[in-house]
């Protein structure tokens, strides 16, 4: 090939001759790479932290990656996508006895690396305790593996299925540690025994949303909800359970509708179902439990504000959606925890143990005066840009392929070493 | 190259109609499709590339014909890395025998929209001034043609000559030395290289060819994709990787991005070395001979960060790069190469960026100066720059401006959005009052009450309640929980230490305990001497709250329990001696 004719001339600069000189038609040189990725999901539910791991997995797929899921099967018809191949294996944690959980979950895990032979492994953890059994396994293998922490819990006893075992699994793993927001992983750090700092910290990203045709969605909300067109309307979405706060429902509702004669529709499932129809015998009551929804987001739009109490929250996902939608939100200290000081800025924060509070903080998202805080918002979600969170968290995996750190090879790179030496 | 498509496809294919190419590896590209405008994907299968509608899957190579020729309509290239379409490019230029299309780089559809954008508007504008040719003009370097134009063209030059340089992308760190970069030593004066007029980045691949000076460099990749350099280094180590060789130079800078960055405290830096001076160890980096010029260590951030080596002349013949990282406390790590999908966070081709208000004399790191200082400028350059000017786009040759415009802060970084105006409100107000919320002169109020139990016998009876966001003035107990009990007719008040019990007292007076744990039990005759006991500012002014609603939270209360209007008149009547015996003693 004649230099005039090198497309990459145009600029100035190019390669290094050398480098022409060694690689292939197709750029390759001599790189070390991770072709085969095995997906463990020690979760027993799809929530948040998988759909999560999907994401990754498309990423990874997309670059020429052949990813492996292994996980229950009840969970399979939820994990069904292109570029992706299943094994139904028992890796779920079991509750019990920690040592026998870890056992289990290490013998399901030897037969996923068996039947995928990966060059690298991801195990996305809904909380700390649950890879215990994995870790082992990985480790023993020498798998190098991203560990990504979803949620932790403030106190150690929450994570129960953590013994010295794990611990020790977790210190032997070739791993990189990532974390969604910074507060989670120095609390997964803290509970798995890990070093202060060796969970880095990736933010979750959302995709932009179009922008929704608002008049419409607000009109079928209220509709749906049974309410008068004007009527205000605050929103819950996310688990019905204690960390998110959904025990504080009913009584924030009749709280918010004191204050704007508004209701509080929830979206959601969890633990908290049975309490909170209990909680809500009357017709009218201020709080309209709508189930799970397939569309959150039509919600949003349709909605005037939207409620967090959580107790404990790794990356405030619905905060950002939110706030891509240009929903005012309040929420608790500990459900934007991992925004730190600017989440006064960007969200109106108050202390979810007083109701008055929070209820006036939710009553204040009507006021014209939210409208800065969810302008900030509104910039805030679009810089967290969901490809660029895949792009980190790819960055991070390739890291896996290199050799590993203290071993010998570390000194000894593949490439050119310096002449005489 | 070997261009192949489904027989049934050529004629959409080579029927002119506008389209764009996408290198498979570009994740999602269906922002970009329009009912007027394709998108077709470049697949690499078996040594031929594959063209196919975008959407459907690459067709058996054995079931394709070759593309004769270049499809007409092409408005662009678009791959997260050039050498992605590297070979395409090439072969376009020579099929054609004029430039290929322009390249754009991009990881996601979504991210190709406003070069592609750009594009459009481009050939629209060309268009409408009578332009002949359809080629769109290129916006900036990521779109800049990949083959070179034949010589003087008539149409769609890449780009204007008296249009001045291209707005490069989000720069997120500009040349200018970082406040904690050493200065480059001074050297011998060498000329001043001409302008430039566009960094070009080196392929991320080129570097997989380097040269370990000092510590672990590896290629890694994933998958498919072109394997990119992962420098490491120990806490306190550095790792140095060396391209001796680079060929080429016209005057251009030199772009070095690096991202992925990790290890506290680390910093970055690329150096230059005219040919034949490239540095046989990593210690030579630190004596600089003439025309050579570095970056400076740099501050590595979490995310992307850019590396600009100006060119002085007489590297033309091929000149040395070397990029390396340094360790702070902790371990590092950081790629050569971009964080693909960040381009959405550049500023759109179109808009012209200002430049910025950087005074002269903050000058590139260059051991040259790469621009004699204005005339008016002092020759030493005072300590700390001059307060900004008003944006002088004349000001700046075209290349510095370049350079030297500040960056935009990656898109991941939380703190970074512009304060919103202040606000100048007073306290938001609620809009309506809550039914009841004492009247604004009452000192204290509360949300509301929750009964846990109301138990009623003969000599004694007891209403368990709590009382949610009790208030007074600006101070606030998210709950306080008080049995109101009745023992033979006489009020008194307890409070418990115990599961379920908020912890309200910051200095607790209860002194008796049962099974149950510690309580303090207040009767109605002890009630002033305890509330002139306690200490606590706080739980002073808890007392004074609570015992001035405990008559509408003891109504409330009875209402929960559903008694009778006769039961609940008693209940609150025997509140109601508590609370005047509080405001006894608080006169």
């Amino acid at each position: 090939m004649s230099p005039g004719a090198d497309p990459f001339r145009r600029g100035g600069w190019w390669t290094d001759a050398a480098a022409r000189r060694r690689q292939g038609p197709e750029g390759e040189s001599r790189a070390i790479r991770i072709r085969d990725l095995l997906v463990l999901l020690p979760g027993d539910r799809l929530g948040g932290a998988e759909a999560h791991t999907l994401r990754l997995c498309d990423a990874a797929a997309a670059a020429g990656v052949a990813v492996t899921l292994a996980a229950e099967g009840r969970l399979h018809a939820g994990l069904v996508g292109a570029g992706r191949r299943l094994l139904d294996l028992p890796v779920a944690w079991r509750r019990g006895l920690p040592e026998a959980a870890r056992a289990a979950q290490a013998g399901a895990t030897r037969a996923a690396l068996e039947a995928a032979r990966p060059d690298a492994a991801l195990l996305p953890l809904p909380w700390p305790d649950r890879g215990g059994g994995a870790m082992e396994a990985l480790a023993a293998a020498g798998t190098p593996t991203l560990v990504v922490a979803h949620l932790a819990p403030h106190g150690a006893e929450e994570a129960s299925g953590v013994d010295e075992g794990a611990i020790a699994a977790a210190r032997a793993l070739r791993a990189e540690w990532v974390a969604v927001s910074a507060p989670t992983a120095a609390r997964a750090a803290r509970v798995l025994g890990l070093p202060e700092g060796r969970i880095a910290t990736i933010p979750n990203g959302v995709d932009p949303a179009p922008p929704p045709d608002r008049p419409a969605l607000r009109a079928a909300l209220r509709d749906a909800l049974g309410v008068a067109p004007g009527t205000p309307v605050a929103l819950f979405v996310g688990r019905l359970d204690e960390a998110k706060g959904a025990d504080r429902l009913p009584a924030l509702a009749e709280a918010f509708a004191r204050r704007t004669s508004g209701v509080l529709a929830c979206a959601g499932q969890g633990s908290l179902d049975d309490t909170l129809w209990r909680a809500t015998p009357e017709e009218g009551h201020p709080l309209r439990l709508l189930g799970q929804t397939a569309s959150p987001a039509a919600l949003m739009a349709g909605a005037d504000a939207l409620v967090m109490p959580s107790r404990l929250e790794g990356a405030p996902l619905t905060f950002l959606e939110a706030a891509g939608l240009g929903l005012p939100v309040a929420a608790s200290h500990e459900a934007l925890e991992a925004l730190g000081g600017e989440a006064s800025r960007l969200a109106a924060v108050a202390d979810a143990e007083d109701l008055g509070a929070m209820a006036d903080a939710l009553a204040s998202c009507l006021e014209p005066a939210a409208a800065a805080r969810t302008a900030a918002a509104g910039a805030l979600a679009a810089g967290w840009d969901a490809a660029a969170m895949s792009a980190r968290y790819l960055s991070r995996l390739r890291r896996l392929a290199a050799p590993p750190p203290g071993t010998p090879l570390l000194g000894a790179p593949l490439l050119g070493a310096p002449p005489g030496g | 190259m070997n261009l192949r498509a489904d027989p049934d496809h050529l004629p959409r294919l080579l029927g002119g109609g506008p389209m764009v190419v996408v290198a498979e590896g570009v994740m999602d590209p269906s922002p970009m499709a329009a009912p007027a405008l394709g998108v077709w994907v470049a697949a690499v299968r078996g040594g031929a590339t594959l063209l196919h509608p975008a959407g459907t899957r690459a067709p058996a190579p054995r079931g394709t014909v070759p593309v004769q020729a270049p499809p007409p309509g092409t408005l662009a290239l678009v791959a997260p890395e050039r050498l992605r379409v590297a070979a395409l490019a090439r072969w376009w230029a020579e099929a054609s025998g004029g430039p290929a299309p322009p390249f754009i780089l991009a990881a996601t559809g979504l991210a190709a929209l406003p070069d592609l954008v750009a594009l459009l508007a481009g050939a629209l504008a060309e268009a409408r001034s009578g332009g002949a040719a359809p080629s769109p003009p290129a916006a900036r370097p990521e779109t800049a043609p990949l083959a070179p134009p034949p010589e003087p063209v008539d149409s769609a030059p890449p780009r204007p000559l008296d249009a001045g340089p291209p707005p490069l992308p989000a720069a997120p760190d500009a040349v200018a030395p970082a406040d904690t970069a050493p200065p480059a030593p001074p050297l011998p004066e060498e000329p001043a290289p001409p302008t430039p007029v566009a960094p070009t980045t080196l392929p991320d691949a080129a570097w997989a060819a380097g040269r370990v000076l000092e510590g672990p460099a590896d290629p890694v990749a994933l998958g498919d994709e072109v394997p990119r350099v992962l420098l490491r280094a120990r806490a306190g180590g550095r790792a140095i990787l060396l391209l001796p060789e680079v060929e080429g130079g016209d005057g251009d800078g030199l772009r070095v991005v690096l991202s992925g960055g990790t290890g506290a405290g680390a910093a970055v830096a690329a150096w230059l070395r005219p040919a034949g001076t490239a540095p046989a160890d990593a210690a030579a980096l630190d004596r600089p001979v003439p025309g050579s010029a570095w970056t400076g260590w740099r501050d590595l951030p979490e995310g992307e960060v850019e590396l600009l080596l100006p060119l002085p002349p007489g590297t033309a013949g091929g000149a040395g790069v070397a990029v390396g990282l340094r360790a702070g406390a902790d371990d590092a790590a950081v790629e050569i190469g971009e964080e693909r999908p960040a381009r959405a966070a550049a500023p759109p081709a179109a808009v012209p960026v200002p430049p910025p208000p950087a005074a002269p004399e903050r000058a590139l790191p260059v051991v040259a100066p790469p621009e004699p200082p204005p005339a008016s400028t002092p020759a030493v350059a005072p300590p700390e720059p001059a307060p900004a000017p008003e944006p002088t786009p004349a000001a700046l040759p075209p290349g510095l401006e370049a350079f030297l415009r500040p960056a935009p802060a990656p898109a991941y970084q939380t703190p970074t959005i512009a304060s919103p105006p202040a606000p100048v409100a007073a306290p938001v107000p609620t809009r309506t009052a809550p039914t009841n919320m004492p009247p604004p002169r009452t000192r204290a109020r509360y949300e509301t009450v929750r009964l846990t139990q109301h138990l009623a016998g003969e000599s004694y009876s007891h209403m368990d309640l709590t009382v949610a966001s009790l208030a007074a003035g600006p101070t606030r107990w998210a709950a306080v929980r008080v049995k109101l009990a009745l023992k033979d007719g006489e009020p008194r008040l307890e409070f418990r230490q115990a599961g379920g019990w908020p912890h309200v007292f910051r200095d607790w007076l209860g002194r008796a305990s049962d099974k149950f744990g510690p309580f303090l039990r207040i009767a109605l005759p002890e009630l002033r001497d305890l509330l002139a006991s306690i200490t606590d500012e706080r739980d002073a002014a808890m007392m004074q709250a609570l015992l001035s609603i405990l008559p509408r939270a003891t109504e409330d209360a009875c209402r929960l329990a559903g008694l009778s209007v006769a039961e609940t008149t008693d209940w609150v009547e025997k509140a109601r001696l508590l609370a005047d015996e509080g405001v006894r003693a608080g006169d």
